[in-house]
């Protein structure tokens, strides 16, 4: 999921708890989806590991990546 | 003088020294740099020449520094204010400078400033130019050269407040004759790279801090062109904090470091993680106080929406989340267990309430087709209607033959 699109469902289910007439079931159903989101937002977050790619254009215009090693 | 005496060598010396500092003064010397090397004491001692001559000269380490003195080398063309004297000790003549700067400064300044001004009535400059950046990019592509520490701060400061973005480096030289063509050619193939194999959604274009002539590729025109007709959002990022070059009036922001381009280039974890924290912490509020109404509802309405009412959910809601839960942290794992024992509560007096119940005692509800609401009374029942009713194990449909209303 795209960090930015989590946080606006998030966002949007929020409003929506707070609204005093939500039905029920939908208040649940919203509740549980917001849980699910927030905790998918939260483990990318935490487990999230940089990604370093050198990038070469070849003469016939396509790309080479290769990992980008600090140490070289 | 006295040209009858006869002098000391020390005295001579001296003499001459006098002379010497009386004489010239502190002037302006220009010369190119050779033999340049740094003592153990922090001194700099080097020749200043010509064509034609050349002259001891030495920078103290220490003195008031009026203008920082930029990093010598061998070949440089200098201009040295100073006083020229005698080191009375070896007899050397030589040439003390408190000021040194690049010989090509004043001209490399008015450059800067007629290109600077000459892009900017061109409208290279224009705030309506400028395109905001994107608050989670995804792919930063990154213009400098892999073994300089731009990249290393970049990756540093990126890697620590947002490694959920992935960087691109296109290597190019950022110093030198053919710093400039390489520069263009990066931010070229971020581009073709961006429309062809995957979305850029910003550049960090730049390197780290070094004399106004390593710096001189990001006052190149070319080079500010390039960067003006990408269509990737760019961070200029050259030099020191008080270092502005050309690219930095045309790029989309200007970082004074690599670091702070970074910084500028993503969000940091822990502000998000605290939004994400308040926004479940306002959800836990919301359906609190919409549980406490449902079960305020309860007693009052035991009719009809009982179907409505989700007991299964509710059960699978207040066990099935704790997993996904207990990655939220702390305090909104505790706010989440409160909310939860309020469900456990809720259902069990859902479950005293449910119909099926008297069902299994051979009572029944029974609905017009297609209605939620059981019939409470025969009215409204016509003949011919489809009714609907519920026993215990499953469900009879039939046909209203005949309808009486009883007074009550």
């Amino acid at each position: 999921m795209k960090i930015d699109e989590g946080l606006k469902q998030l966002e949007e289910i929020t409003k929506r708890l707070e609204d005093e007439n939500i039905p029920l079931e939908e208040a649940i159903e919203l509740f549980e989806k917001g849980i699910t989101i927030a905790a998918a937002i939260k483990e990318s977050l935490d487990q999230a590991k940089l990604k370093v790619k050198q990038v070469l254009e070849k003469a016939d215009g396509t790309f080479e990546l290769s990992d980008f090693d600090l140490s070289q | 003088m006295n040209d009858e005496r006869i002098y000391k060598v020390s005295e001579l010396n001296r003499a001459a020294k006098r002379l010497l500092e009386e004489g010239i003064g502190a002037i302006w010397l220009r010369g190119e740099v050779s033999n340049l090397r740094r003592a153990a004491s922090g001194h700099l001692y080097f020749t200043l020449k010509d064509e034609s001559s050349e002259i001891s000269a030495v920078r103290f380490r220490g003195r008031t520094d009026l203008l920082p003195t930029p990093p010598l080398s061998d070949g440089m063309e200098v201009l040295a204010f100073g006083r020229l004297t005698i080191y009375a000790p070896r007899g050397r003549y030589q040439f003390v400078a408190s000021i040194i700067q690049p010989a090509g400064l004043g001209a490399l300044q008015a450059e800067f400033e007629r290109l600077k001004r000459k892009l900017n009535s061109e409208g290279l400059f224009s705030p309506e130019h400028k395109r905001p950046l994107p608050r989670f990019p995804e792919r930063i592509g990154v213009i400098t050269s892999p073994t300089g520490a731009a990249v290393r701060d970049i990756i540093s400061v990126i890697s620590r407040r947002w490694p959920l973005a992935e960087i691109y480096l296109f290597p190019s030289q950022v110093q030198g004759e053919q710093a400039p063509e390489e520069i263009i050619s990066g931010i070229e193939a971020a581009q073709r790279f961006s429309t062809t194999v995957a979305r850029l959604d910003l550049l960090i274009v730049g390197r780290g801090g070094g004399s106004i002539e390593d710096l001189a590729p990001f006052n190149d025109e070319r080079v500010a062109r390039a960067a003006f007709k990408c269509e990737v959002p760019i961070i200029s990022a050259v030099g020191h904090e008080i270092d502005f070059t050309i690219i930095d009036f045309v790029a989309d922001r200007r970082a004074p470091t690599p670091s702070a381009a970074a910084e500028l280039a993503v969000p940091n974890r822990p502000e998000i993680a605290a939004s994400v924290a308040e926004a479940v912490a306002r959800a836990l509020r919301g359906i609190n106080q919409r549980l406490e109404r449902s079960s305020r509802l309860l007693e009052s309405t035991l009719r009809g929406y009982i179907f409505r009412i989700p007991i299964r959910r509710l059960e699978t809601a207040a066990q099935g989340l704790d997993l996904r839960l207990a990655r939220l942290g702390r305090a909104t794992r505790e706010a989440y267990l409160r909310r939860a024992r309020r469900l456990e509560l809720l259902s069990e007096r859902l479950r005293l309430v449910d119909p099926r119940l008297p069902l299994a005692r051979g009572y029944s509800i029974t609905r017009k087709r297609g209605e939620t609401r059981p019939l409470t009374s025969a009215e409204g029942v016509g003949i011919g209607d489809v009714l609907e009713t519920i026993v215990e194990d499953g469900r009879i449909i039939s046909e209203a033959k005949e309808v009486t209303v009883e007074d009550r």
